[in-house]
């Protein structure tokens, strides 16, 4: 679905931000993006969306050059970006004024969105707050049902409750058809919600693995004194105790922690990819 | 089924719908700018003297607000470029770029140029009214727009050709692009100026000051002196099939190649 080969990209002269990036993204998956911040998340969804174009190499979506933004691959795809434009229209006339462009746009689904994140579907979106806009426009993204959804801090400016209702529509709205993409630095925002991990370090890709995978190779616990553990990849001191990543030698069932993981990533990279080679 | 990647026309009634509701405001704040100065200025002249009354008074004001409302005006197209959020909904929004482009070519050409002969018409009788008011006498018709039109008609081209100019100047900057362009367009004529004064010294000569008098690439009136205190010009124009090219692609290629290549540039966007 998203097919991106030797990518190579930079801002300025003799300062590349990817060089010879290749990432394949299948539909039917939710891929969480995960890197700190100025680590080129946003680029490489610009990249995905066509926003930036590449300086070497290729970046294919659906069989569409993103580059060459033609209505055909804009139909189907939506990118809610970090900071995002609404019009000072009612959320009525936005949904008449934008849905006609995307074929596959469901406004009944949109409407069950907006009670979902409880919205009042006569508002202005200019008496909106900047956490209610981002929670219509995810709603119109999800109901425009585009083959790709490219979210750039989907979660960024939404309170608590609203991140949970995000992980539930999100949920909700996958299908074989669709490959959604969420980056994010807030990684704890997305547990429980994608089946696929990126991680993107200094510009480039260190770590892609599904979380079946992940669950399958590494083991996430907590234990009381880390001394008793054996084989410790990674681990991490709280409250009740330590968390730890261990390799899952006897097949037994954890719950991934997506945080734990991604710090161990990239403080730990080698050990820990030599496990998944 | 595919779409139409150049042009729908279904789709780009979508578009013209977005773009109105998007701009709505802008257009009518802009239009009832124009309107009110191009009718307040001259009813206070009117109020003021009763030597302005004539039409050829009026005239100024007409090619002023032409020139400088259309050319502000089409410099504030692409706007949304120079502002990453509207830039991504401008550029993700799935209409082909042809859509995009010709929608904002024809507000800031046709639709400008409607909008203003209208305004100027409803200002005129407005203006006329204040008069029959104050004096008891109609503006004096004195002054016809395109009375002879091998002269007149000279100054639409020349705006068309501004226009274009500003046109493309909108897709290079995106913020301050007025300003921005005029600077361009300053540079660019000073560079043809220079161009043609050192094509002029190695053609004739460095004697003589005749190089500053000449009309780039076009004539040069060369100043030779016969006696003391005793000049004879003779002028060097260049000839008249080389005339006609200046003239036929002052009327109709500048516009247009520059209107193509502003719809080019706008292809490379990136945000």
């Amino acid at each position: 679905m998203i097919n991106i080969q030797s990518l190579t990209f930079s801002y300025r002269k003799n300062r590349p931000l990817f060089e010879s990036l290749n990432l394949r993204l299948e539909a039917g998956h939710i891929y969480g993006l995960l890197g700190k911040n100025g680590a080129g998340k946003s680029t490489l969804l610009k990249q995905m969306a066509g926003l930036l174009f590449p300086d070497g190499g290729s970046c294919e979506v659906m069989g569409y050059h993103s580059a060459k933004r033609q209505p055909a691959f804009l139909r189907e795809i939506f990118l809610v970006p970090e900071e995002f434009y609404l019009p000072k229209i009612s959320v009525r006339r936005y949904v008449n004024t934008y849905a006609p462009f995307y074929p596959n746009f469901d406004e009944q689904a949109f409407f069950s969105y907006l009670k979902e994140f409880d919205i009042p579907r006569d508002q202005q979106l200019t008496e909106m707050s900047y956490g209610q806009k981002k929670k219509v426009l995810i709603s119109f993204a999800l109901s425009t049902n585009t083959k790709v959804l490219i979210m750039d801090e989907p979660t960024n400016g939404l309170d608590i409750p609203s991140k949970s209702q995000f992980r539930k529509v999100i949920a909700a709205a996958v299908s074989e058809e669709k490959c959604i993409v969420i980056s994010t630095h807030q990684v704890r925002d997305l547990d429980n919600l994608i089946d696929s991990i990126v991680i993107i370090d200094e510009h480039k890709i260190i770590f892609r693995e599904d979380v079946q995978t992940v669950t399958d190779k590494l083991s996430f616990k907590t234990v009381s004194r880390i001394e008793e553990a054996t084989g410790v990849l990674f681990a991490d001191s709280n409250l009740r105790g330590h968390t730890i990543i261990t390799k899952n030698a006897g097949s037994e069932h954890s719950k991934i922690d997506m945080e734990l993981l991604f710090n161990a990533v990239l403080t730990n990279h080698k050990p820990i990819q030599e496990i998944f080679n | 089924m595919q779409p139409n990647n150049f042009f729908a026309l279904r789709r780009w009634q979508f578009y013209l719908q977005k773009h109105f509701t998007d701009s709505f405001r802008f257009y009518l704040m802009a239009l009832l700018t124009v309107f009110g100065l191009m009718t307040a200025i001259p009813i206070f002249f009117i109020l003021t003297s009763s030597a302005f009354g004539r039409l050829s008074n009026l005239a100024p004001f007409y090619y002023i607000g032409l020139f400088f409302g259309g050319l502000l005006f089409t410099s504030w197209s692409f706007n949304e470029l120079g502002h990453k959020e509207k830039g991504v909904d401008f550029l993700m929004l799935p209409a082909s770029k042809f859509e995009k482009f010709i929608t904002i070519f024809l507000v800031s050409t046709i639709g400008f140029f409607l909008l203003y002969h209208l305004s100027f018409y409803t200002s005129y009788k407005i203006i006329d009214s204040a008069r029959v008011a104050k004096y008891g006498q109609h503006i004096v018709n004195d002054y016809s727009f395109l009375d002879d039109p091998k002269e007149k008609i000279y100054i639409y081209y020349a705006y068309m050709a501004l226009q274009a100019v500003f046109l493309l100047g909108a897709t290079y900057y995106h913020k301050y692009s007025f300003i921005k362009t005029v600077l361009s367009l300053f540079i660019f004529i000073l560079g043809l100026y220079i161009i043609n004064a050192i094509f002029i010294l190695f053609l004739f000569g460095n004697e003589g000051d005749f190089w500053k008098s000449s009309m780039p690439f076009v004539m040069v009136n060369k100043l030779e002196m016969t006696a003391p205190n005793s000049w004879h010009p003779t002028l060097y124009v260049i000839p008249e099939w080389l005339q006609k090219s200046y003239l036929f692609a002052a009327k109709f290629l500048i516009a247009p190649t520059l209107w193509t290549i502003a719809y080019f540039r706008l292809q490379d966007k990136e945000i």
